[in-house]
């Protein structure tokens, strides 16, 4: 990965996010709405790869006319500063309103006695579930720890808390044992298969119209164990507001008997969940690179 | 231990739909991953689930792991120490 790629790390030095977090703890993060605003025009006209992966995304994906596309990249990069505050405000110790939407299927998944691999991607804000929500079981999530510590710690206390466990993404791709360890133990795993960093195996899927790639290995291994593996969202509805939606995708049963086709069987199921999801709050895409063209 | 090892290198075949490969085409003493083969971690999980599945072997640790897939000398010293069927 050369120096002008995106990093997919959160932005702001330690500093900046530690004085943020003190900031919130004294105000609401609404008094900051301004500030953000000038932010984001900074970062639109600064940071070039995440202003075309989001172009992209409007103009071709969303099929916008140019001032249109402009208009909506500017509300999409509004919509993902207001997550990101969201965010260090939980880190502050400020209380999210998360409301169940699909409440049967929750229930179906947390109680469900045996494994489950639950898949999310980088629409909404899905972290925001590790703060606010008890989990019922330990479930295990797959994150990237490129972030400063600032953010690593205040992300691993909270969700310690709720009874979310982190696995470190590694370089070698080691930790699709621990992967598997966490779902033969019969816990939940947790992964946003949306992103591929490295030079991993990847599989192709027609994503909102057009090619993507994404990282076979979550979707291997889910097929692989042969559990449940159900769709996740947590979209933004308002200041502090989230709304949960699960959906099946699969039973652990395919038609395929080989790994490699079952694989691009679920990740159909997902591409076609993630989009419907997309269609309901289009401006919570949060893939702030070339997306499609990586 | 001859056989076990031919037994293995059939099962990496077979776990990696590696259908224009032969057991005699797997060196005994060659990397599994990388310069050897060139399994990836994808791979290394299609690996851990078959020996899992036909010795009832867990691992219980990445080292324990990195060890054991080295060559298939060193996975069938493995199994022959670990299995437990």
């Amino acid at each position: 990965m050369t120096d002008k790629q995106w990093t997919g790390r959160t932005g702001g030095t330690r500093r900046m996010q530690r004085i943020l977090i003190a900031i919130f703890r004294k105000i609401d993060p609404v008094w900051l709405y301004p500030l953000m605003a000038v932010w984001v025009v900074g970062y639109i006209l600064f940071r070039p790869i995440e202003r075309r992966g989001i172009w992209h995304y409007w103009r071709y994906r969303q099929g916008k006319q140019p001032l249109s596309a402009a208009w909506h990249l500017l509300c999409n990069y509004m919509e993902f500063g207001k997550a990101i505050l969201d965010r260090f405000a939980a880190w502050a110790g400020r209380p999210m309103q998360v409301v169940v939407r699909t409440k049967d299927l929750w229930q179906e998944m947390v109680e469900h006695p045996t494994a489950s691999v639950v898949l999310g991607a980088h629409i909404g804000n899905m972290e925001i579930a590790g703060y606010a929500i008890q989990m019922p079981k330990p479930v295990y999530t797959l994150v990237y720890m490129g972030d400063t510590d600032t953010v690593n710690t205040n992300r691993q206390t909270l969700f310690e808390r709720k009874g979310l466990h982190i696995i470190p993404i590694e370089k070698d791709g080691s930790h699709i044992l621990t992967m598997h360890q966490v779902v033969d133990e019969g816990n939940i795993l947790s992964v946003q298969p949306d992103r591929v960093l490295g030079g991993i195996r990847t599989l192709t899927a027609d994503f909102m119209g057009e090619d993507a790639r994404f990282p076979e290995g979550t979707f291997r291994l889910a097929v692989a164990e042969q559990v449940p593996v159900i769709a996740l969202y947590i979209m933004r509805e308002g200041h502090g507001q989230y709304a949960v939606y699960v959906y099946p995708l699969s039973d652990g049963q395919y038609t395929s008997d080989n790994h490699h086709e079952q694989a691009k069987e679920l990740l159909q199921s997902y591409v076609r969940q993630t989009e419907q999801m997309l269609r309901l709050y289009p401006h919570q895409w949060f893939n702030f690179y070339p997306f499609w063209q990586q | 231990m001859e056989q076990l090892k031919q037994q293995l290198k059939q099962q990496i075949i077979d776990a990696l739909n590696l259908e224009e490969m032969q057991p005699a085409d797997i060196v005994d003493d060659a990397p599994l991953f990388g310069e050897g083969l060139g399994l990836d971690s994808i791979d290394s999980l299609e690996l851990i689930m078959m020996l899992d599945k036909n010795y009832g072997i867990k691992f219980s640790d990445k080292a324990a792991a990195k060890q054991a897939f080295a060559s298939v000398n060193a996975l069938a010293q493995y199994v022959f120490d670990n299995r437990t069927k």
